[in-house]
């Protein structure tokens, strides 16, 4: 009998673990979640019918690097969103780390930046472990593949963080545009010097 | 003679100027030679910027520290991840403010992706991050979060 409830609590502890630490790879298929936007309306990416697929963009206030890719985000959206692929922005900031995070501080940032895009608040931080993002900016491709959606990029926006115009990699740009045409990506994986997401303090 | 003597002083704090924002660079050529080094010494390397707030808040110690170290066992470098539009003007000024005398390099390599994986493969690009090596030794242990005092000191200790 012991033994037997050690073997369903390890069953149940290994279930709720792989729950709670899903961090995607290209290939995984995503859960959908949902999010408090800046207008204190719920996002979800059902709510999305016709979107054929979604640029996913945890970000924040505050990094200096998510800074300089503020613009390069509202442009992918402008470009994509018409295409069925729009922007979905996160933040999962500890607001008790960098207070410059803070929900009425995202709702500002929308406000004066007009935001043409979700700009969600993860504030258990439940999202941003669930696809395993560490960075900001830190991006998720994802495609729509019968009733799922499936990871097809994760990384940086492009390869150059400083200047937007010395970039000669767009590597969302052009992961989106490879899916459009019914390719895979032929980028799929990137990685770029960025700020880590500022966890809260267990 | 007014007019020559303020040419004069413009010329000589453009002089001294030029000189204080000397920052030595890094290049990631120059990197992969330095991780691939097969000398029995530990290096730590530390990934860092000026921007990075969790990075410049853990540098006091780690100035310590390379104080308190043997530096004939333990080689310590610090590289600057600034954006190159701003380093030269920044980065310097930083040193100074802080008289930090441990070693900085200011990385000229901003396509990331082509150099973080040498570093480690499990690193995403986040900093503060630190690596702590010895090839010789095939020590290779890299933390990609800060570290405090304490955790620093006994890291090296354990393997010098």
């Amino acid at each position: 009998m012991k033994t037997r409830t050690i073997i369903v609590s390890l069953i149940l502890s290994l279930f709720l673990f792989t729950e709670v630490q899903a961090q995607y790879k290209v290939g995984d298929a995503v859960s959908d979640f949902s999010l408090k936007n800046v207008d204190n309306k719920n996002v979800s990416l059902a709510q999305f019918a016709s979107a054929k697929g979604f640029i996913v963009v945890f970000t924040c206030n505050s990094c200096p690097v998510a800074k300089k890719y503020e613009s390069r985000v509202e442009q992918l959206d402008k470009d994509f969103s018409s295409k069925a692929y729009p922007v979905i922005a996160i933040s999962s900031n500890d607001v008790k780390v960098n207070p410059g995070d803070s929900f009425e501080d995202m709702q500002k940032k929308a406000k004066s930046e007009a935001y043409t895009f979700p700009y969600l608040y993860d504030e258990s931080q439940a999202v941003a472990k669930q696809f395993g993002a560490t960075n900001t900016p830190h991006v998720f491709v994802l495609a729509k593949e019968g009733s799922k959606l499936v990871v097809k990029y994760i990384g940086a926006i492009d390869n150059n963080a400083d200047d937007a115009s010395a970039a000669d990699k767009k590597y969302v740009e052009d992961a989106v545009n490879s899916l459009l045409d019914g390719k895979a990506p032929a980028i799929t994986a990137t990685k770029a010097i960025g700020c880590g997401i500022k966890w809260k303090k267990t | 003679m007014k007019a020559f003597l303020i040419i004069v002083l413009l010329f000589l704090s453009s002089v001294s100027s030029g000189f204080s924002q000397g920052v030595q660079k890094i290049s990631k050529t120059e990197l992969a030679s330095i991780l691939n080094n097969p000398t029995d010494k530990l290096h730590v390397i530390n990934f860092w910027a000026t921007w990075c707030s969790p990075c410049v808040s853990e540098l006091p110690d780690f100035q310590k520290v390379v104080n308190e170290s043997d530096r004939s066992k333990v080689e310590f470098l610090f590289i600057s991840l600034d954006f190159p539009s701003d380093a030269e003007k920044k980065l310097a000024a930083f040193m100074k403010k802080n008289n930090y005398t441990f070693k900085v390099c200011l990385m000229t390599e901003t396509d990331y992706n082509s150099w973080i994986d040498e570093v480690d493969p499990g690193w995403q690009g986040n900093i503060p991050a630190t690596l702590f090596f010895n090839r010789a030794r095939k020590i290779h242990h890299f933390v990609a979060e800060s570290i405090d005092k304490p955790q620093l000191v006994q890291t090296i200790q354990n393997f010098l």
